[in-house]
């Protein structure tokens, strides 16, 4: 990591805490002791001693204080621990709508533009067709056809995401494949698919790698939205966008229940754009 | 773009100039702001389905027989519907002064015309159906007099009354859904269409040719206003008079004192979780008892509804005439629920889920929409099932999706409002004939018992008759159990405290008579 | 450059029917009957009966096999009739005219505010680059960035229309333009977050260039230089532009619900949600077209700007200028 950038070193750090987080989730927050008691000895409980979903009706609503840091929602959970519980959710389907986005990008991009030809055509078709469909026709198709599950925004994000690196790599992909070294490899009789994935891929995924984080960014906020229409992940699950929708009735008695993952959310936003930045500023002709 | 849509552009960029700040003046003291969820889909009387279409035609298009505030049935375009001593036959006098806005007299051509395109298989009247099945025909006598008749005779017969007419002249001919009517109703009661701004306002102002008394409001300007939360605001800066209250809501108006003024009432709904009682899970009734002890229905109702909700007793809710005030519901009794679920052969398994041989005690429940109350006390009945070694996951699902999903019967566990008729038939949603795809049933209840009792009141008459069976059939139902009967949930509306005269019924605030036609203005107290 | 125009068009209309099947082949296979949802339904109470979901079925061709019914739809969209919406019987055109100027004028309005913002923001904060004027502004517009669209809506609507009752609480025509202030707002905001961000970066790069050195070592002052940049950038900017048209006939769901205007977006989600293909595919084809004329546009311009672009490849401004 050293030979990094720093700005890319910090923005990775940052980034890095919330995949770590969701990660560590289950022991960070339960009600289970990490030892537990025995005579003459005090349990060690965890540092958010309560389980995401358990519901404390006559607790509901409390304020902010030294039993629940963050204070207690609707049904009385305790708010740290579903935002906790709910980077789960959030950073999974960022990551996974990333990761799905940069593959399919690459993938297709790297082809068409490396092939060329009747599978370009093809490919930039597609590309223009998906980019073309009003996202909420995707959104309500994908309600329709996917159960309720955190999977639905990111694989929505990740299936029409991948349209922007393509295009990307596929112009990468054709300057590539013009440059001499690939001629002269050609020339000494590689295979065409050993020259697309020892020379072609590399040089061009760096576009789409450096857009990773704005689809991911994108993925988060997407799945905040398919909660505010009501069909994003199943209850009791609590990602932070849910969490936001389902608190916008009682804004009023309980702000915290929504400003917790509200914060949440805008730091993880804030470090994946930090990260894409720095990406970003690595792949400018400047630094290449 | 096509140049019509270009110039239409244009135009409504300079109404929206030219109005400006105009309409605030317009809406006078004589005029009352009401909100509505969603736009009108149509103001076909026959056809309406949604509360936006059937709040707005309640102020224009009257029936027959209209119910009063109580839900007894009182004239309305009839005078008098009398049946015959076979309760087959029935003769509708149409009241002498009724009369449509442009001038024609109601008459029974209109009574005979709506009825026979009502029954017409293609006629899509999805409300009003249900109440004429055995229809036969519909005579003419005189202009003023029409005689109906059925092949079978029923107790819920003379509710089909409250029905609205179409004009025939207008009508005949034409398909009924895509008459320009439908958008343009022609009025018979106190109101008539002013305006109907595309996507954004209604206006009505009264109608001269009305019969009977008149509107006391000047005018009825209707706003679609989606969102609650946005609808609340609305009501609280002034820019509504009325909206209906979520719980918070209604705690944050009795708390506030200030212009809203905040109506409770009980409505004939109650909610429920349906067992599909096919499935071997859900198919004994013991263990349907023992899912419904788990549930504390009383601390939700405390946590989530204020206290205002009370626990449902069975297939009937507290406002309608056979509801049964000495049936207990069934207690909340977590350890009686967990005895019964081991008598059942439910015992605690691997990871504390209970299982009967290889069958894990583990489904889903459906629940469409976006209701917040009813996914927090599904999250609540989750938590309680998990304690006692039930795995329930929950499954929301788009609202047209959940609806196919139920009326197929093809899920395991529903979360729903059922809401009924004032005067209820339990044939299409308890008689075992029903279940799916034959009618309502969806949860496949099967009383051979129950089914005897339905078809015995449909030919009971006399309520006094009826009681002792209603409460029969009550009592069976709660014992069976086939769905957990939740809440009956009082609704909650804030009115602005300038509207005086405003009468709830367990219907609501507009679809009985006189309904919102008795509202009037007063000066507001505190100057907005 | 007259063959690229052909070319693109014909690509474009290809694009178009493409994204007619892929939606049509969407809307029916999701779950839900069109007829029982148009005729009117209430779960567990009532729905109707087959006779007229057959009258239904056979009135509105949904009786016919699918690919007979998308050539059928496809031979008249060609001729710019979009049928009849199986909601409420009238032609799509109609229903569509009707929500169209609210969302346009939204739309537009909030695009034009929106890049007004962003251009000042984006030029200055290029010039200095690093500077406080480029962190604090970049600062507030990440801010803007994280917050998702119905937090901004609500934001505006409980501070100016409710605490501080400088706007109607409802929006749309009803209430004149101020009906449209906080509408607007909500979508500049949501734009010029994104577009300033994008503005900053083709400046920078911009201002870094050989050619700005030479105009600096020529003397430009600093309005001559900003000048000059902003022309070579033209094509970058101008896709940037095309990549944020599309909303404005689309509609934004969440700002013209939480602002009770009924738009395009409203009307969308309401077909969307009630199966109404017709009315779907028409919206669908509006927007789609609006992005395809808008890429053809853009690609276009850049290619008089650059011919060595001619060949195909298309300005691109990354992907979070899609949002």
């Amino acid at each position: 990591m050293r030979h990094l950038p720093s700005g890319l070193r910090r923005a990775l750090l940052a980034a890095g805490v919330f995949p770590l987080l969701a990660l560590a989730a289950p022991f960070v927050a339960t009600s289970r002791p990490w030892v537990p008691g025995a005579p003459g000895r005090a349990a060690l409980t965890a540092p958010v001693p309560y389980d995401p979903d358990a519901v404390v009706l006559e607790g509901r609503l409390s304020p902010p204080g030294r039993a629940h840091w963050l204070g207690t929602d609707e049904l009385g959970r305790d708010v740290l621990a579903r935002v906790i519980h709910g980077s789960r959710v959030s950073v999974g389907a960022g990551l996974l709508a990333a990761l799905i986005a940069v593959t399919a990008g690459i993938g297709v991009g790297a082809l068409a533009g490396f092939t060329g030809g009747l599978t370009d055509r093809a490919a930039l078709f597609s590309i223009d067709v998906v980019q073309a469909v009003p996202p909420l026709v995707l959104v309500a198709a994908g309600a329709a056809f996917f159960p309720a599950s955190g999977l639905t925004a990111p694989l929505l994000i990740g299936l029409t995401g991948w349209t922007a690196s393509a295009r990307l790599v596929r112009a990468e992909a054709r300057r590539v494949g013009t440059e001499d070294f690939v001629e002269s490899v050609r020339a000494a009789g590689a295979s065409r698919w050993r020259i697309l994935a020892r020379h072609v891929l590399p040089h061009a995924s760096g576009s789409a790698v450096a857009g990773a984080p704005y689809v991911l960014a994108d993925a988060v906020m997407t799945e905040a939205s398919l909660s505010f229409l009501g069909v994003g992940v199943p209850p009791p699950t609590a990602s932070w966008g849910r969490a936001i929708a389902d608190a916008r009735g009682s804004f009023s008695e309980g702000w915290w229940c929504a400003a917790a993952p509200a914060v949440a959310l805008l730091l993880f936003l804030l470090s994946a754009r930090a990260l894409g930045e720095a990406l970003s500023s690595l792949e400018s002709p400047e630094n290449r | 773009m096509s140049p019509r849509l270009a110039g239409r552009l244009v135009a409504a960029l300079v109404a929206s100039a030219l109005l400006g700040c105009g309409r605030h003046a317009e809406k006078g003291s004589g005029t009352i702001v009401r909100r509505l969820e969603g736009e009108p889909k149509t103001l076909n009387a026959l056809l309406a389905t949604g509360d936006p279409d059937l709040t707005v035609l309640a102020l224009v298009s009257r029936n027959l027989l209209d119910y009063d505030s109580s839900l007894t049935l009182v004239p309305g375009l009839a005078e008098s519907v009398l049946p015959d001593a076979s309760h087959r036959s029935f003769t509708v006098t149409l009241a002498p002064d009724a009369m449509w806005e442009d001038g024609a007299r109601v008459t029974a051509d209109d009574v005979v015309f709506t009825l026979e395109t009502l029954v017409d298989p293609k006629t899509p009247a999805v409300n009003r159906r249900g109440l004429f099945e055995g229809f036969e025909k519909a005579e003419k006598l005189d202009d003023r007099t029409a005689r109906v008749t059925f092949r079978t005779a029923s107790s819920t017969r003379l509710d089909a009354f409250s029905l609205p007419l179409l004009p025939a002249a207008r009508y005949r001919g034409t398909a009924i859904g895509s008459n320009p009517l439908n958008r343009a109703p022609l009025s018979n009661g106190p109101y008539r269409l002013a305006r109907w701004t595309a996507g954004s306002s209604l206006e009505l102002e009264r109608n001269p040719r009305a019969s009977g008394p008149r509107g006391a409001a000047d005018r009825f300007v209707f706003r679609v206003v989606p969102e609650s939360a946005v609808a609340f605001e609305a009501l609280r800066t002034g820019a509504v008079d009325e909206a209906r209250l979520t719980q918070p809501q209604y705690a944050e108006v009795d708390r506030e004192k200030g212009d809203v003024r905040a109506v409770l009432w009980n409505d004939l709904s109650y909610t429920y979780i349906g067992w599909n009682n096919r499935l071997p899970l859900f198919e004994s009734a013991a263990v349907r008892r023992a899912l419904t002890q788990l549930i504390d229905r009383e601390g939700i109702s405390r946590a989530l509804y204020g206290g205002l909700a009370r626990p449902a007793n069975g297939p009937l809710p507290p406002g309608l005439w056979p509801y049964d005030p000495a049936l207990e519901p069934i207690a909340f009794d977590p350890a009686a629920a967990a005895a019964a679920l081991d008598e059942a052969g439910f015992r605690r398994g691997t990871g504390g889920v209970r299982q009967k041989g290889a069958a894990r005690f583990a489904f889903a429940l459906s629940l469409g929409g976006g209701s917040d109350v009813l996914r927090q006390i599904a999250e609540t009945v989750q938590q309680a099932f998990r304690v006692a070694g039930i795995e329930m996951t929950l499954r929301p699902m788009e609202w047209a999706a959940f609806s196919s999903a139920v009326d197929d019967g093809s899920f395991e566990a529903c979360f729903l409002a059922m809401s009924l008729d004032p005067n209820p038939d339990l044939f299409p949603n308890w008689h075992s004939s029903q279940s799916p795809p034959n009618g309502w049933n969806s949860v496949f209840y099967r009383n051979a018992r129950v089914d005897a009792l339905i078809e015995q009141l449909r030919g009971t008459f006399d309520r006094q008759e009826a009681r002792p069976l209603y409460a029969e059939i009550q009592r069976l139902i709660r014992d069976d159990e086939p769905v957990t009967f939740l809440h009956c949930v009082p609704v909650k509306w804030g009115l602005n405290r300038r509207i005086q005269g405003a009468a709830t019924s367990p219907i609501g605030l507009s679809l009985f008579w006189p309904g919102a036609a008795s509202w009037r203005t007063v000066r507001s107290k505190s100057p907005v | 450059m007259i063959g690229l125009a052909l070319r693109r068009t014909v690509r474009g209309l290809a694009t178009l029917v493409g994204v007619a099947a892929v939606v049509f082949l969407l809307m029916n296979a999701a779950p839900g009957d069109p007829a029982s949802l148009s005729l009117g339904r209430q779960a567990g109470r009532g729905a109707a009966s087959p006779g007229a979901v057959a009258a239904f079925r056979a009135e509105y061709g949904l009786d016919r096999p699918l690919p007979a019914r998308f050539a059928a739809w496809l031979r008249r969209a060609a001729l710019l009739d979009f049928g009849r919406s199986l909601q409420d019987g009238r032609p799509v055109r109609e229903r569509i005219g009707e929500t169209l100027p609210a969302t346009v004028a939204l739309n537009v309005s909030g695009l034009a505010l929106g890049l007004l913002i962003a251009l000042p923001v984006g030029i200055v904060a290029a010039r200095r680059r690093g500077g406080l004027f480029d962190r604090a502004s970049g600062l507030a517009l990440d801010l803007l960035f994280a917050s998702p669209p119905f937090v901004i809506g609500l934001a505006l609507l409980l501070l100016f229309a409710v605490r501080f009752r400088l706007f109607p609480v409802l929006g749309g025509v009803d209430e004149g333009p101020a009906g449209f202030v906080l509408p607007v707002l909500a979508l500049a905001l949501g734009a010029a977050a994104p577009a300033a961000r994008v503005v900053r970066s083709i400046l920078v790069e911009a201002f870094g260039s050989s050619a700005a050195a030479a105009g600096r070592a020529r003397g430009d002052d600093a309005a001559a230089e900003v000048a000059r940049a902003m022309h070579r950038s033209g094509a970058q900017l101008a896709a940037l532009v095309a990549t944020l048209l599309p909303v404005t006939v689309a509609g934004s769901v969440l700002v013209e619900r939480l602002f009770s205007v009924r738009g395009t977006g409203a009307l969308l989600a309401e077909a969307v949600f009630s199966r109404d293909t017709p009315t779907v595919l028409g919206l669908t084809l509006l927007a789609a077209g609006v992005v395809v004329a808008g890429s053809i546009v853009s690609d276009l311009a850049a290619a008089a700007l650059d011919p060595r672009l001619a060949g195909g490849a298309r300005t691109v401004t990354g992907p979070e200028a899609a949002r």
